[in-house]
């Protein structure tokens, strides 16, 4: 595969020029850069990769711990067991999450694009994968100049096999989410993966092989609605990383023992260091860009410098709009964070997370529903009782098989309420559901018509009493439907 | 061009994540009907067909932003020949 990109040859950009999408974008060359945020950016993508291979693999009950089955349309998740009925509490886990991205971003910018989104974590898992095979951001550039020639050609083969194999096993673990990864392996190895799941694995393995290959910064600038709308989440308090324009300009070159002041210069020397470490190709010194991931690789970078010229660190650094401003030292700045905005983030979050946690907790791991027959109406049966027709679907949520009583109960004007049918106590297999068909009985008190309101109840018989609920038991109402005379 | 295309493509990818995630959570693919008699692919199936023609839905309203998007000169260029200014 020819590479047919361009050596690059360095034109300013002037402020608000937007380069164009993939033809005649510049590559980007970032170069590496080691220090104290690269360190945590390195564990956040071990840990977060190591995360989502591995958790697939993990056995709970038996059974895998983390899956999202849609066949039959249950969600696995550790102890839990959720069904489509249970859709309320991925709800809850969305505005979770929108929340808490709302108040991460508040109080320290985008963390999220710098540490744990998937673009960055892959990008820069692909970026080492390069850096090991074509060698350092200089090797990178010269390869790129060169003409096609057998080096070049098996370099550039090998680090595309590399980034196919890891898409291809990142497709692979994705797909392994919704069907149970295990019996995928062995499908996989006997090369007999049903279509939809392979066309999953190489749409995955093809999106991720492109976003983290080639797109890279692009999906960043020009894909991801997080960054365009982060002025909004930003104010002057939010940290961010920033140039301290003060304490820099004018920048300028100098000898390493020459005083600065003495020159009229700030204490950047104007080496570039920070725009060749940033992934998404700014500099940082025009100041805060929607570009920006907050990825602090120029803090690093930038910081190494000034070690070099035994200059204090933090020419870059996470810092906010206002303590740049006013000279604020940390722990000023750190006070401020506790404004109206992150607080009214943080009690509507405690909110959700508490109301989300306790409906989890006291969660009965049995739903009843009552549909009454309507195509067999309401009959008369001998001495002038009336029989309706009911189908109770009755859904068994643990991972234990349970045995059920039905009874049902009424108003005082039905007497001898009672259900004919179906031998009791019912028996309904773990994490399954069970439609029964219930016939009830009554003599209604007065010769009326009309309806008349009964619950169902429905109550395990080999239940104890839990710890945080009540024996396992659902009522549930409906009508008992008395036809008129004449009928 | 393809920045166009992004603009077409992507939006409709994003969005057709949460609605499918929403229209299965309500219908179980079991029981569906196409054309009055039981769908007979897969669960995995449905599912996937079901993503593909939302976002195919998604990607024509994203077409079609971009199509009224244009300003007159964009689309009059070509017409007479006036230079894009
Ligand atoms: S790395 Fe620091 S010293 Fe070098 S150009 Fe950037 S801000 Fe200036
Ligand atoms: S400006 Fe600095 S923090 Fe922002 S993306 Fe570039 S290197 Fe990362």
């Amino acid at each position: 595969m020819v590479d047919t990109v361009q050596p690059i040859h360095f034109h300013p950009k002037g402020p608000g020029d937007e380069q164009p999408l993939y033809e005649i974008r510049k590559k980007i060359y970032p170069r590496a850069v080691s220090g104290w945020f690269a360190g945590w950016r390195l564990t956040l993508v071990v840990a977060t990769q190591l995360a989502f291979y591995g958790t697939a693999w993990l056995e709970w009950n038996g059974r895998q711990a983390l899956l999202f089955d849609l066949v039959s349309r249950k969600f696995y998740i550790f102890g839990l067991v959720l069904w489509p009925q249970d859709f309320i509490y991925l709800t809850a886990l969305l505005v979770i999450s929108a929340l808490s991205l709302f108040l991460f971003t508040a109080v320290a910018g985008r963390l999220w694009c710098g540490y744990a989104c998937p673009q960055t974590v892959y990008t820069e898992i692909f970026m080492w994968i390069e850096r090991v095979v074509e060698g350092d951001r200089v090797r990178r550039m010269r390869l790129d100049g060169e003409l096609l020639s057998v080096r070049k050609l098996g370099l550039k083969a090998a680090k595309h096999g590399l980034w196919i194999a890891l898409a291809l096993w990142t497709g692979f673990t994705f797909v392994g989410y919704f069907t149970p990864i295990r019996q995928l392996a062995g499908e996989a190895a006997t090369f007999s993966l049903g279509p939809w799941e392979s066309f999953w694995v190489l749409f995955y393995g093809f999106a991720t092989y492109g976003n983290a290959g080639w797109m890279r910064e692009q999906v960043c600038k020009y894909m991801c609605p997080y960054a365009r709308f982060q002025s909004a989440m930003f104010d002057p308090d939010t940290m961010v990383i920033t140039y301290d324009r003060q304490r820099g300009e004018p920048r300028g070159g100098r000898g390493r023992h020459a005083d600065a002041r003495a020159l009229g210069l700030g204490d950047c020397v104007d080496c570039g260091i920070c725009v060749q470490v940033c992934p998404t190709g700014i500099d940082i010194r025009k100041g805060l860009q929607y570009e920006c991931i907050g990825c602090a690789a120029c803090v690093d970078g930038c910081n190494q410098v000034m070690k070099k010229m035994g200059y204090a660190p933090g020419l870059i650094r996470y810092s906010t709009e206002n303590a740049v401003a006013k000279g604020w030292n940390f722990a000023q700045m750190v006070r401020r964070m506790l404004r109206p905005r992150v607080l009214i983030y943080t009690v509507i979050l405690a909110v959700v997370i508490l109301a989300a946690g306790a409906a989890l907790l006291v969660r009965v791991p049995l739903k009843v529903d009552v549909i009454r027959d309507r195509a067999s109406l309401a009959r008369e049966v001998d001495d002038g009782q009336i029989e309706n027709l009911y189908r109770l679907q009755v859904v068994n949520t643990e991972e234990i098989a349970h045995r059920f009583n039905i009874s049902v109960s009424g108003s005082d004007d039905l007497k001898h309420l009672k259900i004919i049918s179906e031998s009791q106590p019912i028996e309904i297999g773990p994490v399954s559901a069970r439609s029964i068909m219930v016939r009830v009985r009554a003599e209604p008190e007065h010769d009326r018509s009309g309806s008349e309101r009964i619950f169902f109840t429905v109550k395990a018989a080999d239940d104890e009493k839990h710890m945080l609920r009540e024996t396992l038991s659902v009522t549930e109402k409906s009508v008992f439907f008395i036809p008129g005379h004449g009928r | 061009m393809a920045r166009q295309l992004m603009w077409i493509i992507w939006p409709g990818f994003f969005m057709a994540i949460p609605a499918v995630g929403v229209v299965f959570s309500l219908f179980d693919p079991e029981d569906l009907h196409f054309f009055g008699s039981p769908v007979e692919i897969s669960h995995m199936g449905v599912y996937t067909l079901g993503f593909l023609l939302i976002w195919a839905f998604g990607a024509g309203c994203s077409a079609m932003t971009c199509l009224l998007q244009r300003t007159p000169p964009e689309i009059n260029r070509g017409i007479d020949g006036t230079p894009d200014s």
